[in-house]
């Protein structure tokens, strides 16, 4: 591995935003013409705090409408780890939460897959992350630690018990048990993390944050629980609660709400635009919404330092982009591609699959981010090569 | 026109050679196959030529050796279907000589079936569908909902059943953890302190009601039809109940103008809903939300009145005006009607309640249910009471009788955790509790058929209810089990038939349909709305469409040849209007996007006959599961039809001889398509390729003959857009994101072809011909799917025997659906003796 050049500091964070209907990219990447899609970013000064990469693709195969989404974070197949989940062990070891899978709207679309490449459950209600942050009233809280420690008895009496019926079961069969017996092994590590983490104090609630007085989750309100969810992976950032992130904005069949009004047709057919200037120009309002997100939570990180003196922003590696290359046409090469912070030395935009930069696989870049977190990699799902000279 | 040059992937002979593979000796083989292999294919298929990755000198002769009979049988396929050796081939054999070699393989195959042992089911967990049936099954708890952390099972494999798919992971079992906690929180009353939740007027929670206030008055008015969804219902913001429990609602009302609709006093009445189901913004009063209590409300004084009324964890108390109007249904109403009906009422002095303030407090008791739940006594931390508690608990959740020991383990266990904790609250309760999460955290709950030694006809009471209804086995079931009666051949008869007339079968339409018809796939469908008219409603009418149509053929035990053609369909009337049929639609468009909100209303049985004689000869194109549309949108992405897949599609699931899966690593091959005018003579470069056209023989000729659906199943005589060489799937591999679209302006579809043996094809009806001109193949492909999904495995070799046998014993006119269910649970394939 090339060793982490100078003595700065590694991000210790990391942060996805996935779309599952992509990013319109003639407004998308910075090499455009006055891309929208980046004003955002830019008016909230962090011009000079992003790359986007254009070239970059999965070279799976060809898959059956929007599945390819699925594939953003994984590579080539869906049925593998992804990115987030490969990185969670280490980077999340001593946080309260090793990660977050985060889903705006009632979606329930993951882009972070096990170690057996089965789709992680995500959190889809704002409430539940903002508890999981702050914690709950004590009857609850004295409750969970009950059902914490007697879980952690009941899954001992359980390990003995299948252990026996192990002894009675064919060969065959012992294998599936065994699947039985390793996860109660793992969940009981689990419960005594959580019993750990149960006993120490939880930060105090930011005064300046408040939760809406009725939730609702609805696919409708997709974009009003993406804002949320950016506030609150912000404020689980400044309390240290968790450092891997992925949020998912899934592609609503349904018209949402953009502001106050409800649009006239559904997001997905929006990304079926055909090119058509209406339809084009409501895909980038309803983008546009996803990126004033993003740069909200990219300035809080900006404008808080770290404990080691840096600010959030340089220790927080942030990836926007989506699975789905071209939703119009169910594409999956040049998939959008943006990264923020993470103390890279950014150059607004890269172009691969060029003369100069031939690197073509989005793993690539994977790569190149994990070795700036400190890992001791070369490849990750088909790629064997990185990005490193181009993004420092 | 600019050259396109499109990766056309080599197809390879699917290939497993091994290092273990025994060579094939003269000896071992009859001389006529020996000499027949020596002639006509070691020149390819051997040391020297070794084409398409595959020697015949390398699979072992031995037929019962599962590493080499997929191999075998491609083989017999190849040269059965004369697609070897190929046209251009030195030496081609006689007729004779190929119909001597097929037998001679056929005959050795079947000699080697009938001594194959059939296969074993290995241990499975409950997939997620079962779990939560079990679940339900046990506690009878109204919505009970699985924690959001629950994963998702993998969706790899043809059914859902298959042990392969069922990985148990850490996060599963965690999962399994939290809603036991859930569970055995809802049956055992938990000390909760109860809470109240007020609210006045102006933070009243109201829908879409006829509802409105005045100046200087602090109430909100209501009116409102009872039976339209948008009737007003009010509630108090925040209020989903913590804990199931008695709660108290109380309102600050009054009742003005006269009595309701029915003469008697207006009322309020009290329904529950848990909002997470539906979008708060669009409450509703939706029939299948349960009506719990009433009130009268007194005329012109304000006074409280109140309720105690049960809920469950999560369900909010909603108030509606229940006998205020008596018009007829609406089905829906747009905020102006709502409007307008409300400024009727107001203008017409009409009866009105008023309500000034809102208040749930609770829980104040437990429910009655729980009471029961705990023999109506008061819980003790006894042997007897946890016994008597506990072990018929852990029957019905383990689908059997307890042995003594692990009945002793589950009360002792309880038992002894209550001295160990030093949990303030009701240690009886918390032992029963514990007990039921240990119980529903076991693997003899969460595994089927754990007990090995017990070889009894418990098994097949899970096995069976499991395959028919997804659930456990009911009472009827397991006593017949207790009386090793159910094995009995005449009682499985009797049994099967019970089952799918219990509305449980509903379990197997969905989930069996779902996956074989691709159901799953239709509920997750993106269509474009651009190219196609589409909505919810549409949607709903593809997946009830499939369903009803399953569910009839299921029920009414019709021959099994109606899958292949059927002289009726069910559709909706949008469904009708997407496929350019004349409909009279009576439902808006935005109503029709109303999935979440409301009740669609059922899909109507057509006869096609009918249709026909009507006028309409277009539903002629309909019938059978080819003509589902289910079936042929999942086959596409919502934009375009793919010839391949549905060709793929039609192959796996109703002839069952699939293709193999394209190669991952063959190289690339370039097919020059420049001049293609269409999907057809892009698919044409699949024959300049003896290795695609291996397969695509096979496939694109069905694929072709059903192009005329288009992409969610409407008919089409022309392509209607510019074709693109991408979505004809013509490549496996994506093509540059330039020069993809191939001018084909409203090309006319030629839905004609031939399949390697020669049979002409000319559009679906000409499949559906082949398939009833050759039952048989329909016949063993539904009979296989059953048995994957019923038994959770493939079939070994034995049991491709014993499907064989149930096939050779179709009757004259035909297998009858129930009449094939019960042939495929008696054999021993099913549930063998030698388990």
């Amino acid at each position: 591995m090339a060793k982490a050049t100078g003595t700065a500091p590694r991000p210790k964070r990391f942060v996805c935003l996935g779309t599952q209907l992509g990013f319109y990219k003639p407004d998308f990447f910075a090499n455009q013409d006055n891309p929208r899609l980046l004003a955002a970013v830019d008016e909230a000064g962090l011009g000079k705090d992003f790359t986007t990469i254009s070239g970059l693709d999965h070279k799976g195969p060809t898959g059956m409408g929007h599945e390819l989404c699925h594939t953003f974070l994984t590579g080539t197949s869906r049925k593998a780890v992804s990115l987030d989940q490969q990185i969670a062990p280490m980077l999340g070891a001593e946080t309260r939460y090793e990660s977050m899978q985060l889903c705006a709207g009632s979606g329930k679309a993951s882009l972070s897959h096990s170690k057996t490449g089965i789709p992680l459950p995500v959190t889809t209600n704002p409430s539940v992350v903002y508890r999981r942050i702050y914690g709950a009233d004590a009857v609850s809280l004295e409750r969970q630690s009950y059902v914490i420690s007697s879980g952690r008895s009941l899954l001992d009496e359980l390990l003995e018990n299948a252990g026996s019926l192990r002894m009675k079961v064919s060969r065959d069969d012992r294998a599936k048990l065994d699947e039985y017996l390793t996860s109660v092994r793992e969940v009981e590590l689990k419960l005594q993390r959580r019993k750990q983490w149960l006993e120490r104090p939880f930060p105090e609630p930011d005064p300046e944050f408040k939760l809406p007085s009725e939730e609702n989750i609805s696919q409708a309100l997709v974009l009003e629980n993406e804002d949320l969810m950016w506030d609150l992976m912000a404020l689980a950032i400044k309390t240290d609660s968790c450092r891997v992130f992925t949020l998912t904005i899934p592609g609503s069949n349904g018209t949402i709400y953009l502001g106050e009004d409800l649009t006239s047709s559904s997001y997905h057919n929006y990304s079926h635009h055909g090119n058509k200037q209406e339809r084009v120009d409501m895909l980038v309002a309803i983008e546009q919404r996803h990126m004033e997100g993003a740069a909200r939570f990219l300035k809080t990180l900006k404008e808080t330092p770290d404990v080691d003196g840096r600010s959030l922003l340089d220790s927080t590696i942030t990836l926007i982009g989506s699975g789905m290359g071209d939703p119009s046409k169910h594409r999956r090469v040049n998939l959008p591609m943006l990264v923020a912070g993470g103390g890279f030395k950014h150059v607004r935009h890269i172009e691969c699959g060029t003369k100069e930069v031939p690197n073509e696989m989005a793993c690539d870049l994977y790569v190149t981010l994990m070795q700036k977190m400190g890992f001791d990699t070369n490849t990750f799902s088909t790629s064997e090569s990185n990005l490193n000279g181009e993004l420092a | 026109m600019t050259t396109v040059k499109a990766n056309v992937l080599l197809l390879a002979f699917g290939c497993l050679l091994a290092a273990l593979c025994q060579p094939t000796r003269a000896s071992e083989l009859s001389d006529s196959r020996f000499q027949f292999i020596q002639s006509f294919c070691m020149d390819c298929h051997g040391p020297i030529g070794q084409e398409g990755d595959f020697r015949i000198d390398r699979i072992s002769s031995d037929m019962s050796d599962e590493r080499f009979r997929d191999q075998w049988e491609l083989v017999l396929d190849y040269v059965k279907l004369r697609s070897m050796p190929p046209e251009d081939a030195k030496r081609h054999p006689s007729d004779l000589e190929r119909d001597a070699f097929v037998r001679s393989i056929e005959v050795a195959m079947k000699a080697a079936d009938e001594s194959a042992p059939v296969g074993k089911t290995a241990l499975r967990r409950l997939n997620r569908n079962e779990y939560l049936n079990t679940i339900n099954d046990l506690i009878g708890v109204r919505g009970f909902k699985l924690p959001n952390s629950f994963p998702p099972d993998s969706t790899d494999l043809p059914f859902d059943t298959m042990p392969e798919g069922l990985f148990l992971s850490p996060a599963l079992l965690d999962a399994y953890l939290e809603t036991a906690g859930l569970v055995a929180d809802t049956l055992v009353p938990q000390r909760v302190s109860p809470q109240l939740h007020r609210s006045t007027a102006a933070f009243i929670g109201v829908d879409l009601a006829r509802k409105w206030t005045k100046k200087g008055d602090p109430a909100v008015y209501l009116t409102g039809a009872n039976t339209s969804p948008w009737s007003g219902g009010i509630w108090v913001p925040n209020s989903a109940a913590k804990a199931p429990g008695m709660y108290r609602v109380r309102l600050l009302a009054s009742a003005e103008g006269p009595v309701g609709a029915d003469d008697k006093p207006l009322r309020f009445s009290f329904h529950l809903s848990n909002p997470t189901d539906y979008p708060i913004a669009r409450r509703a009063l939706n029939v299948n939300h349960p009506r719990v209590a009433s009130v009268d409300v007194p005329h012109t004084q304000t006074n409280w009145v109140e309720c105690v009324v049960p809920v469950e964890r999560g369900e909010v108390i909603y108030a509606f005006c229940e006998n205020r109007f008596s018009e007829p249904p609406l089905p829906y109403a747009t905020k102006q009607q709502i409007n307008q009906m409300t400024a009727a009422a107001k203008a017409s002095n009409a009866p009105t309640l008023r309500v000034e303030a809102m208040e749930v407090s609770g829980p104040i008791a437990p429910l009655p249910r729980q009471l029961e739940f705990l023999n109506n006594e008061k819980p003790s931390a006894t042997d007897e009471y946890l016994r008597a508690m506990l072990v018929p608990f852990a029957e019905r959740a383990y689908r059997r009788p307890l042995t003594n020991e692990e009945a002793d383990a589950i009360v002792s266990h309880s038992l002894s955790h209550v001295s160990k904790t030093k949990v303030a609250p009701s240690p009886p309760a918390y032992a029963i509790h514990y007990g039921l999460r240990r119980i529903l955290t076991s693997p003899e709950f969460l595994y089927l058929e754990t007990e090995s030694e017990r070889e009894d006809d418990y098994k097949l009471a899970s096995r069976l209810s499991y395959f028919l209804w997804s659930s456990p086995p009911d009472k009827t079931l397991l006593d017949l089990a207790s009386k090793s009666q159910l094995s009995d051949p005449e009682e499985l008869r009797r049994q099967v038939a019970r089952m799918i007339a219990a509305p449980r079968s509903d379990q197997f339409v969905k989930h069996f349909a779902g996956q074989w018809l691709e159901n799953r796939k239709a509920e997750r469908l993106m269509v474009c709305d651009v190219r196609y008219r589409w909505s919810e409603l549409i949607r709903h009418g593809f997946i009830r469409s499939t369903e009803l149509f399953f569910g009839e053929v299921l029920r009414d035990n019709l021959p099994i040849a109606t899958f292949i053609d059927s002289d009726f369909i069910y559709a909706n009337e949008p469904m009708l209007e997407s496929w350019g049929l004349p409909v009279e639609t009576s439902i808006s468009k935005h109503e029709a996007n109303l999935r979440h909100y409301m009740a669609f209303p059922e899909l109507k049985r057509i006869r096609l006959d009918e249709i026909a004689s009507a006028g309409s000869s277009r539903l002629g194109e309909r019938g059978g599961i080819l003509g589902l549309p289910s079936v042929l949108a999942a086959t596409g992405d919502g934009v375009e039809s793919s010839p391949i897949l549905r060709g793929v599609w039609v192959l796996e699931n109703l002839f069952g001889t699939p293709a193999p899966p394209p190669p991952a690593d063959v190289p690339a091959i370039d097919v020059d398509i420049s001049n293609a005018k269409g999907v057809r003579e892009i698919l044409n470069a699949h024959k300049e390729n003896e290795s695609c056209n291996k397969c695509h023989q096979r496939i694109d000729p069905i694929g072709l003959a059903l192009e005329n659906y288009d992409a969610i199943g409407g008919w089409r005589t022309r392509y209607q857009r510019s074709y693109r060489v991408s979505d004809a799937k013509a490549t496996h591999e994506d093509l540059p994101d330039s020069s993809k679209d191939v001018q084909a302006l409203s090309v006319s579809i030629d839905p004609t072809g031939q399949l390697p043996d020669g049979f002409e094809l000319e559009g679906p009806e000409d499949i559906k011909n082949y398939l009833l001109a050759n039952r048989e193949l329909f016949t063993r492909c539904l009979t296989t799917k059953l048995f994957e999904y019923g038994t959770g495995r493939e079939p070994t070799m034995g049991d491709r025997n014993v499907i064989d046998q149930i096939v050779s014993r179709e009757p004259e006119s035909g297998y009858r659906m129930i009449d094939l269910i019960t042939e495929l649970v008696r054999s021993d394939s099913f549930f063998g003796p030698e388990r």
